[in-house]
């Protein structure tokens, strides 16, 4: 609460008296690398997966698998399941749906190579009611401080009455669709230095990314009277990032959480969006619900975490257009195809006066091939 | 230079003296003869001279006769009974009338002088001369009681007060130093002061910081009370500096003490061209700014709730305005601030690290004058000036600010939609009753109100008013009673999502009555005693939705009420030669009076919702706490002392805070039924040395803070939880030096100080979940070793004069992540051991230039530029270090604050031909 409040007083004193922000590398000490558990039980999901990993430096991050793990999920029922190892640190398990039922508890053992035992606190999986309604207003968001930044802020309501869980988590998948600055008619064949005629014109201007979003959104209604909160906050975005330029989309799905999940889930919320404001909290110890069965002061980081999901995709149908940036082309001489070494596509820059196209090529392919700029060109069928 | 040709002058007529053998017996018959020719048959026969004024002997008859008459017998018969009072200094006899003082006779220099004018003119008078030695003094010789009334060797009380010659206006901290016998006495905040004495003559020093020093004699018959008056050496903006207590700072019994006047904080250069005493204050040793721009002070290692500001007696509980760049005081009413860090004077009590007490001006009382200015965010004014000359008099003050004006020039979205104002205003009359009493009434609002993106609505005030009046029962007791009211309160409407919109009002009153008496007892003893009673009155608030569209739960966090009651004695003597001492002891009872029935927990157990076994009721609870303070001061040399203290002090009130710098939605909370009164024990000890216009001093201290509240991780202070759920208790440790050279005479003034501190927190149980840092100590959050700071003032004329100040401090304790772990794809960071890591050392240097207008006296308005940089650097110093992912790896990022040079331009001005400070 605080966290998000202290923002703004950060906000203002930076504008008002010359605050700035820059990059700070301090010399962190060496710690020992921490067993971290990233584990979860969703009901509705095919496979369940425990990802089993040791903590690295700050500034050396990388994933470190823990191999040879042996773990094992037991339920309120009685029933147990052996997940396997299908990746390095990747534990998989496909449990029968019929075993993932509401109200169900589950609880995550794991036996390390070292002969380590850790269990998990029990968690339920609880009911998620259908997402509620989604939508955006256009903004200017001013988190980061940086000036006017005209953007969609987009939000979603949750109504929840008559269900269990108080708390939920959104994970926010966007889709949208980008285009390359040229279209490209044709591609030139540097074995053969010949200039080759695209069969459809389209096929590498339009492109289609998806990405979850890396941040962390949660809700509880915990304070509230009803079980139900509007308009919580979920992703922005600028309208200079030109995601809104054509289609756009974004999946919502929507976790039920247990309380200390809950926990979990806000903390780290609260850790990415830390500006080191003002009147910021004190950074505290990171909540985990994992311990080690002999030696409880083991710090263990991660969570094991149960739970369901409903989702829904919302397509925005206004566009927010912002100029493509510029590419400069030069025109490609069809007398010296032999100086390119590799294929190019090829962009239309006119036509000479013999009828013939000008043919010009990009400064960068990323101009004309809209994959290089990530996704795919088959367009997702929740685009008309 | 003058003292020693003073004394040499001394040592020539008192050997003359001896080497003439003076007559000093008389025959004679005297039968109705009028005083003047009896007076003028004594002269002929012996070698005394008589100084008197005419009218007062008018209807004197002398009617004695006898041969070796002593003129001491003679005149005691003659003159008392006509309530006539004389003093014989060698040859010299001197004539007055009641108490009055003698004004302006050299002592010393009498028979000297005498020999001269017999010689020059034979036919003087008596009334002429003694009108000439009064023209010809240096000293003045001052006579107390009567000599009717003297016993010698009887320890006597001198009592009086010091004012100001042109205002009225009492002098405070001005010291009376009596030379034979080193002690000392120091006005307080009326100029009063008090000093015992056997019979006898004594050169006095008095001195004060804005006057200068005097130098007379005092020759004490017996108790009695003393008007002194003392005169501006200055015009206007010659204002020669800070003359400091300096006879304090070696002789006097305080350690770990500041007293500085408006004039010093003045001239320290100033963030956005406000002046501020708080900021001048962080920069003396052993105090630490909280965070840059916040106008909080942390003092030795301890928390910012634990000093307690004091504005005329009234409790001030938020100092600031503008989230902490503004002090909440205008210093156009401040006349001087004190801070006791180190031994606190067994009258003060409620917060365990320091004492901060500000003392407003008294107003002029001969003429109106009125000062004001403006800088680039606030504008003030300030008017003082007699109702009833001389007798009653009036301050009042305003500061208000425009940074609304500044808001809507900037170009962010969310900054348009904020708004900022703040205000205060203060308004005190002084009244002198007559010579007995006298009575001061004081009130003070301050206000700020601030919102932010539409988003979230603040606005606090501190609101209160004191009446104080102090009464001379005798010239041995006096005492000065007081009802002082305060009141904080807070509101915020949180509007960031509409189901949890909610609104909260809290309000703290505090109302408390206190008597501080003095008394003078024989042998130099110097008794202070009283007591004070103060009732809290709390009211934490209700968390409500804010409006119809919000669901919150409505919350009341509750009300609370305390009362703290204490008792008080100290007594300052001296014990053997150069050992004084002053010994105090404080007994004080709290009282809770709980208002919801308070929840009873398994034993053994943490205080959770889990751990709830049942309820206590409204119970109530009572801490009592018996603080020793004792100091010693040890006079090695005549200008060095060597001090001692210990000290023990408890706080029954604090702020429920998790936050790095206070917030203006934190809340002041009572000690209650399972939260003890922080405790605090300390120990200091200091050398103290003036030389040649220097002032040094050295201190170690070591503190021990038990109770010490902290906050479990992750916790909300506006929930249904009670407090205890929300905190745990543990010790504080902490120790340092702190060492202070000051200049403060001549063209450079100034001081550098050098602070090493150390302080950590232990919070450890065998019950789970009551550790914190698994229980092993760890920094606190202002654990600042290394500290050094260089005020100085250089003035070139008495036009134009430059200040710099030099900050250098090692980072404050910061906790950073030591790891990074993968969890669904993303970077998550794990912190360290709590305040395991530093921020980067801090280092900033400050430059003003102050330009007076023409120096003419009789002008009618006085303005003023300065020309203020902080920050002359540039030097990005961190406000704070955070982490964030960035493009894959986690990447360290440092706030600033002030990163670039800031330079401000302010115009102040005097309305009135009167010199004020």
């Amino acid at each position: 609460m605080l966290a998000i409040k202290s923002k703004y007083l950060l906000i203002l004193s930076i504008v008002l008296i010359a605050g700035c922000i820059e990059d700070y590398t301090p010399q962190l000490n060496e710690t020992v690398e921490k067993l971290v558990v990233d584990g979860s039980i969703i009901k509705g999901e095919q496979t369940q997966r425990v990802v089993i990993s040791r903590s690295t430096s700050v500034y050396n991050a990388q994933f470190i698998p823990e191999s040879g793990c042996y773990v094992w999920v037991l339920n309120s029922n009685g029933n147990q399941f052996l997940f396997n190892e299908t990746e390095p640190g990747v534990y998989t398990a496909d449990i029968p749906q019929n075993e993932l039922a509401f109200n169900t508890e589950y609880t995550l053992y794991i036996t390390t190579p070292d002969g380590n035992e850790y269990e998990s606190e029990t968690e339920t999986i609880l009911e998620s009611p259908e997402v509620s309604d989604i939508y955006y207003e256009r903004t200017s968001n001013s988190d980061w401080g940086e000036g006017s930044s005209d953007g969609l802020q987009f939000y979603v309501d949750l109504y929840a009455n008559n269900y269990k869980a108080t708390s939920y988590r959104w994970v926010v998948e966007e889709t949208w669709e980008h285009r390359a600055f040229y279209e490209a008619p044709y591609m030139l064949d540097a074995k053969n230095d010949s200039i080759i005629e695209m069969s459809t014109v389209d096929s590498l201007t339009i492109c289609y990314s998806t990405q979850l979003s890396n941040n962390i959104y949660t809700a509880s209604t915990e304070n509230l009277s009803k079980n139900e909160k509007k308009k919580a906050e979920i992703n922005y975005d600028k309208i200079e990032n030109r995601k809104f330029n054509y289609n756009y989309s974004i999946l919502i799905k929507q976790y039920s959480l247990n309380e200390n999940a809950y926990n979990f889930w806000n903390q780290n919320q609260k850790q990415n969006i830390n500006t080191g404001g003002l009147y910021q909290s004190q950074p505290s110890h990171s909540v985990s619900n994992i311990n080690n069965i002999s030696n409880k002061k083991e710090i263990v980081l991660g969570f094991f975490w149960a739970s369901s999901f409903t989702e829904k995709r919302f397509i925005l149908e206004n566009k927010y257009f912002y100029s493509l940036q510029f590419c400069k082309a030069d025109t490609v001489d069809r007398n010296k195809l032999g100086i390119y070494s590799k294929n190019l596509y090829l962009t239309v820059l006119g036509a000479y006066e013999d009828g013939k196209s000008i043919l010009g090529i990009p400064e960068s392919q990323t101009c004309i091939d809209c994959r290089l700029n990530g996704g795919t060109i088959i367009k997702p069928d929740f685009f008309k | 230079m003058r003292i020693i040709l003073l004394a040499l002058a001394i040592l020539i007529i008192a050997t003359k003296g001896y080497s003439q053998q003076p007559v000093k017996t008389f025959s004679g018959s005297y039968t109705q003869t009028p005083f003047v020719d009896f007076v003028t048959d004594v002269e002929s026969k012996t070698d005394y001279r008589f100084f008197f004024k005419n009218d007062i002997v008018d209807s004197i008859y002398v009617n004695i006769s006898g041969s070796n008459m002593k003129l001491d017998s003679v005149l005691f018969k003659t003159l008392i009974k006509n309530r006539l009072y004389y003093y014989i200094a060698n040859n010299s006899v001197i004539i007055y009338d009641g108490y009055k003082i003698v004004e302006q006779i050299d002592g010393n220099n009498i028979s000297v002088a005498k020999k001269e004018t017999k010689i020059e003119s034979e036919n003087q008078t008596t009334q002429d001369r003694y009108e000439q030695s009064k023209v010809k003094a240096e000293n003045e010789l001052i006579v107390v009681g009567s000599k009717l009334e003297s016993v010698i060797g009887m320890p006597y009380i001198v009592s009086g007060r010091v004012i100001d010659e042109e205002t009225g206006e009492p002098v405070i901290g001005a010291t009376l130093y009596v030379e034979e016998l080193k002690i000392g006495a120091a006005t307080d905040y009326d100029g009063y002061f008090n000093l015992t004495l056997k019979t006898g003559k004594y050169s006095v020093e008095l001195k004060s910081m804005s006057m200068g020093s005097k130098n007379f004699f005092l020759q004490v018959y017996s108790s009695g009370k003393i008007d002194l008056q003392m005169k501006k050496e200055l015009i206007a903006i010659n204002e020669v500096q800070i003359f400091a207590d300096r006879h304090d700072n070696v002789r006097g019994m305080q350690m770990g003490f500041e007293r500085m006047s408006s004039k010093t904080i003045k001239e320290i250069p100033v963030v956005m061209g406000e002046k501020d005493l708080l900021k001048v204050a962080q920069m003396l040793p052993g105090v630490q700014s909280a965070g840059e721009g916040s106008s909080g002070i942390i003092v030795r290692g301890g928390t910012a709730d634990q000093n307690l500001f004091y504005i005329n007696k009234i409790p001030i509980y938020n100092t600031s305005h503008l989230f902490g760049f503004f002090t909440a005081f205008s210093s156009d009413i401040v006349n001087d601030f004190s801070l006791y860090k180190s031994n606190i004077p067994a009258e003060y009590g409620g917060r365990i690290s320091s004492i901060f007490d500000i003392s407003t001006r008294q107003g002029n009382k001969k003429n109106f004058y009125a000062k004001g200015g403006i800088s680039p965010v606030t504008a003030h004014v300030s008017a003082e000036g007699p109702i009833v000359k001389d007798k009653c008099t009036y301050v009042a003050s305003y500061r208000g600010t425009y940074s609304d004006w500044l808001l809507s020039k900037v170009s962010n979205e969310d900054l348009k939609r904020s708004t900022a104002a703040f205000y205060d205003v203060s308004a005190s009359v002084n009244t002198m009753i007559n010579d007995k009493n006298s009575l001061k009434v004081f009130g003070y609002n301050s206000n700020d109100n601030f919102s932010l993106a539409a988003k979230n609505d603040y606005r606090y005030s501190n609101m209160g008013g004191s009446a104080s009046l102090k009464h001379f029962f005798s010239p041995k007791l006096n005492g000065d009673f007081a009802i002082v009211h305060s009141e904080y309160n807070f509101s915020q409407n949180d509007k960031n999502n509409v189901s949890e919109a909610y609104s909260h009002n809290y309000v703290l009153s505090h109302s408390e009555a206190k008597a501080d008496m003095n008394y003078m007892l024989p042998s130099n003893h110097k008794l202070s005693f009283g007591g004070s009673s103060i009732l809290y009155n709390l009211n934490r608030g209700d968390i409500l939705p804010y409006n119809e569209e919000s669901t919150r739960i409505p919350v009341a966090l509750g009300k609370e009420k305390g009362i703290e009651t204490a008792v008080y004695a100290s007594d300052e003597f001296s014990v053997i030669g150069a050992l004084s001492m002053m010994g105090g002891l404080r007994i004080s009872h709290y009282i809770f009076f709980s208002q919801k029935p308070v929840n009873q927990y398994f034993s053994n157990s943490e205080y959770s919702e889990e751990n709830v076994n049942g309820s206590l009721g409204k119970i109530s609870k009572s801490y009592f706490s018996i603080e020793p303070r004792v100091a010693l001061n040890y006079m090695l040399f005549e200008n060095t002392s060597l001090k001692a203290s210990y000290n023990r002090m408890a706080q029954n009130i604090f702020v429920l805070s998790n936050t790095i710098a206070m917030s203006p939605t934190d809340q002041w909370k009572l000690a209650d039924y399972y939260i003890k009164p922080p405790v605090s024990n300390q120990l200091s000890f200091g050398v103290y040395q003036n030389y040649k216009g220097l002032e040094a001093s050295a201190e170690v201290y070591g503190k021990k803070t038990k109770n010490i509240v902290e906050y479990k991780d992750g916790i909300d202070f506006i929930s249904e939880n009670p407090v205890e759920m929300l905190l745990l208790q543990g010790e504080q440790k902490a120790y340092g030096l702190e060492f202070i050279i000051k200049r403060k005479t001549g063209k450079l003034t100034g001081w550098l100080s050098y602070t090493y501190s150390r302080s950590s927190v232990l919070v450890d149980s065998e019950i789970e979940g009551n550790s914190i840092n698994f229980g092993k100590p760890y920094s606190s959050n202002y654990d600042i070793p290394h500290s050094l700071n260089l005020v100085s003032n250089l003035r070139v004329n008495r036009r134009v004069s430059f200040s710099t100040n030099v900050v250098y401090s090692t980072g404050r304790p910061a906790t950073y992540p030591t790891s990074a772990y993968y969890f669904e794809g993303m970077q998550f960071i794990a912190y360290s051991e709590r305040n395991e890591y530093r921020l980067p050392d801090y280092f900033r240097v400050d430059f003003s230039i102050n330009m007076e207008g023409n120096l003419n006296r009789k002008k009618f308005i006085h303005s003023s530029w300065m020309l203020n940089v902080y920050n002359v650097t540039g030097r990005k110093n961190a406000y704070s270090v955070y982490f964030e992912s960035e493009d894959g790896n986690i990447q360290g990022k440092k706030l600033s604050v002030f990163g670039t040079p800031i330079v401000t331009l302010s115009w102040n001005f005097k309305l009135g031909n009167y010199v004020s400070d």
